[in-house]
């Protein structure tokens, strides 16, 4: 139980910080909060219920995770190339 | 068998029309065995008709008309009459056409023209003979017009066409009549019922059928036609003129006798109008100085005889003319042809000597003329000299005015005889090659002999001729040629001056007769059609721009509703659209964390919501 109350917490404070944050580089960091916070739901759950598959999710998981940070800092650097910034308030031509 | 005779030349016209450009040269041959096929199988078929039955074919066909040909003794002779001379005609036409850019086509209009014209003899209802009848029509306007390239040809054909259509149309209007009274158009119902009808009726239809010869055979008034139709090559003019086209009417008339006969005043009518036309045609044959125009009026002449004959009582007579008329005139119209062919020219003042430079044309020539003005023992006089006894017993004044005809007929024929062949030779004509001048002497054989035996002798109009018809008929043959000899032979009498006379200006103008259809007929034509152009401009018109503007106030009435109602109610939703979308764009803020912050509350919501 507990380790469920801790990965909610986790969560939220991820959701909390991807909502809030102006900084790309710190909803970037929030975002890898949240899917750590599933990983730990998955391995949890695989111990308690006794099946391996949870843990090989986590692990492709933690492989996704990596890819999505690299193409996400990537993309970060190209929004300091363009506005010499990296607030995302003032990334927002596509609008109205 | 029967119904191969006229085939044969059909199916020879088909081919040449789709096959002629192939064979060129070769095209002749196509439809030369096809007419003598067509002969060979007359012979077959006279043959039998001589010993005395009577060859009926028949096939169903429409309701009331069958197909059905009949071979008696009258349509014998005439399949003979037809395909001899178009045999002859054809081989001769071999050297005349020579050169031609349209040869092949010549050999398959003859064919096509062959065919109809045994159609003609061969059928044995009305409707039949009149299809056929107007097939003749289409085949002469086709070989009339053949040199179209010539405006004077075009409107001849053309004039040919509307003229014998005139009379047709009485023809078909007297089938009808004839068909309403008796319900039906077979010859033998007709001969067999026609003693029922009242007279005055059988009158009215008979001169309506009547008018379909005089278009055909060119009587007066409608005989204007024919000596335009020299426009065409020689050999046509022998053929339509001579043999076929032209005979058609009298031949009608004949087969139609045992009809004609219940009207004594209808035969009255054609025994006048025939001699009258004869002896127009010879007046104005006189003034002509074109020796195919002198054939042409003697066409009309002689045609007037045979309708003389069948006016008198005697279509045996008639039908004899017939005969010794389409060999005696084929010769004629050939000789000429082969004049004009050596000469290049068809004018009497260019030609002179010929006798000495085309002696067979001469000799052929004078056998045909002498049958033309009935000398004995040639055939025309035996023909001839029947005729005027029928006449002589049945007509009286048209006896003598036949008489006058005979004299004028043997002064213009010889007019021309000694016109163009004696004396110097002018130029330098030569003699026509062989495939010419083999049919003028076969043409010439029966144009000598043919008179001995007159196949339709034993008839009953059978009466001794007078020695007055004899010798007056001779006396005046013999005083025409003496006459033409004085005038022209030996030139005894001055003739200098007597063209500017009143009365040979009118005669030489063909009594005004082109003139009087062009005033008359023309003129009121125009006017007519003038006064309809009128009417069509104000009231027709007047009518369809009516309409035309109707429509128009419409269209502008159904534009306002189109503008304002379907595009209103479809430009409302459109704005409405636009206005949901101006309200809701405001969500789309471009900022990446409001659109997270949506999901996230969707996701919220639709949790709670599934609990």
């Amino acid at each position: 139980m507990d380790i469920l109350a801790i990965s909610l917490i986790l969560f939220g404070l991820g959701l909390f910080g991807a909502l809030t944050r102006k900084n790309a580089v710190a909803i970037l960091m929030s975002i890898e909060l949240m899917l750590n916070a599933v990983n730990l739901n998955f391995v949890y759950f695989s111990r308690t219920l006794i099946d391996l598959s949870g843990q090989i999710f986590t692990l492709f998981i933690i492989a996704a995770a990596a890819a999505e940070a690299a193409i996400g800092l990537a993309i970060i650097l190209n929004l300091y190339r363009e506005f010499g910034d990296i607030d995302v308030e003032k990334a927002a031509l596509l609008k109205w | 068998m029967v119904i191969l005779i006229p085939l044969l030349p059909a199916l020879a016209f088909a081919a040449l029309v789709f096959f002629g450009w192939q064979l060129k040269e070769r095209a002749p041959y196509v439809s030369i065995a096809a007419l003598a096929g067509s002969f060979l199988l007359s012979l077959l078929a006279a043959i039998e008709v001589f010993q005395g039955t009577t060859i009926e074919v028949s096939a169903a066909w429409l309701p009331i008309v069958a197909f059905s040909f009949r071979i008696d003794l009258i349509s014998a002779w005439m399949l003979l009459l037809v395909t001899g001379v178009g045999l002859m005609i054809q081989i001769y036409s071999i050297g005349y056409m020579k050169g031609d850019p349209r040869f092949a086509r010549f050999f398959a209009y003859l064919s096509l023209f062959c065919a109809a014209m045994l159609g003609v003899v061969l059928a044995n209802n009305l409707l039949l003979l009149y299809i056929f009848w107007e097939l003749v029509g289409l085949g002469s306007y086709l070989l009339i017009g053949f040199w179209f390239e010539k405006p004077s040809a075009a409107a001849a054909c053309k004039k040919a066409f509307i003229f014998t259509r005139a009379g047709d149309i009485g023809f078909f209007l007297g089938i009808l009549l004839l068909f309403l009274s008796l319900g039906a158009i077979d010859f033998q119902t007709i001969f067999s019922q026609a003693h029922t009808l009242s007279v005055p009726l059988v009158t009215a239809i008979t001169l309506l059928i009547f008018c379909g010869a005089i278009g055909k055979s060119a009587q007066f008034p409608l005989h204007v036609w024919l000596p335009d139709a020299m426009e065409g090559p020689t050999p046509v003019s022998a053929l339509i003129h001579a043999a076929t086209m032209v005979a058609a009417g009298v031949y009608m008339v004949a087969r139609l006798f045992p009809l004609f006969e219940l009207a004594p005043l209808t035969l009255t009518i054609i025994g006048y109008l025939g001699i009258g036309t004869a002896l127009m045609a010879c007046l104005i044959a006189v003034t002509q100085t074109d020796i195919k125009k002198i054939m042409a009026y003697s066409t009309i002449s002689q045609l007037g005889f045979m309708m003389l004959a069948m006016g008198a009582n005697a279509p045996e007579a008639g039908m004899f003319h017939l005969l010794t008329h389409g060999f005696f005139k084929a010769l004629l119209f050939l000789g000429a042809g082969s004049i004009i062919h050596a000469v290049h020219s068809n004018e009497m003042s260019e030609m002179g000597g010929l006798a000495k430079a085309m002696p067979i044309t001469f000799a052929t020539t004078m056998i045909g003329a002498l049958a033309l003005t009935g000398i004995p023992p040639f055939s025309g006089f035996f023909s001839k000299d029947e005729i005027l006894a029928a006449a002589y017993h049945n007509l009286p004044v048209a006896f003598w005015l036949a008489v006058a005809a005979v004299f004028l007929t043997a002064f213009y024929v010889f007019r021309m005889i000694f016109k163009i062949f004696p004396g110097q030779v002018k130029g330098h004509p030569h003699e026509s090659p062989r495939v010419m001048t083999v049919p003028l002497i076969i043409l010439a054989v029966f144009a000598f002999g043919f008179g001995f035996f007159n196949p339709f002798a034993g008839g009953h109009h059978e009466e001794a001729a007078p020695l007055l018809v004899f010798a007056s008929s001779l006396g005046m043959a013999t005083l025409g040629i003496f006459t033409a000899w004085l005038l022209y032979g030996a030139k005894v009498v001055s003739l200098a001056g007597w063209h500017n006379n009143f009365l040979y200006k009118f005669v030489a103008n063909k009594f005004y007769l082109d003139e009087f259809f062009i005033y008359v007929f023309g003129w009121t034509a125009t006017a007519v059609s003038q006064g309809l152009a009128i009417f069509d401009q104000l009231v027709i018109d007047g009518i369809v721009n009516l309409v035309g503007r109707v429509g128009w106030i419409f269209a502008f009435v159904n534009s306002f509703f189109d503008i304002y109602i379907v595009d209103g109610l479809v430009n409302l939703l459109a704005k409405i659209s636009a206005l949901f979308g101006e309200a809701l764009r405001r969500a789309q803020t471009g900022l990446v964390q409001n659109y997270l912050l949506f999901v996230v509350v969707g996701i919220v919501l639709v949790l709670l919501i599934r609990r």
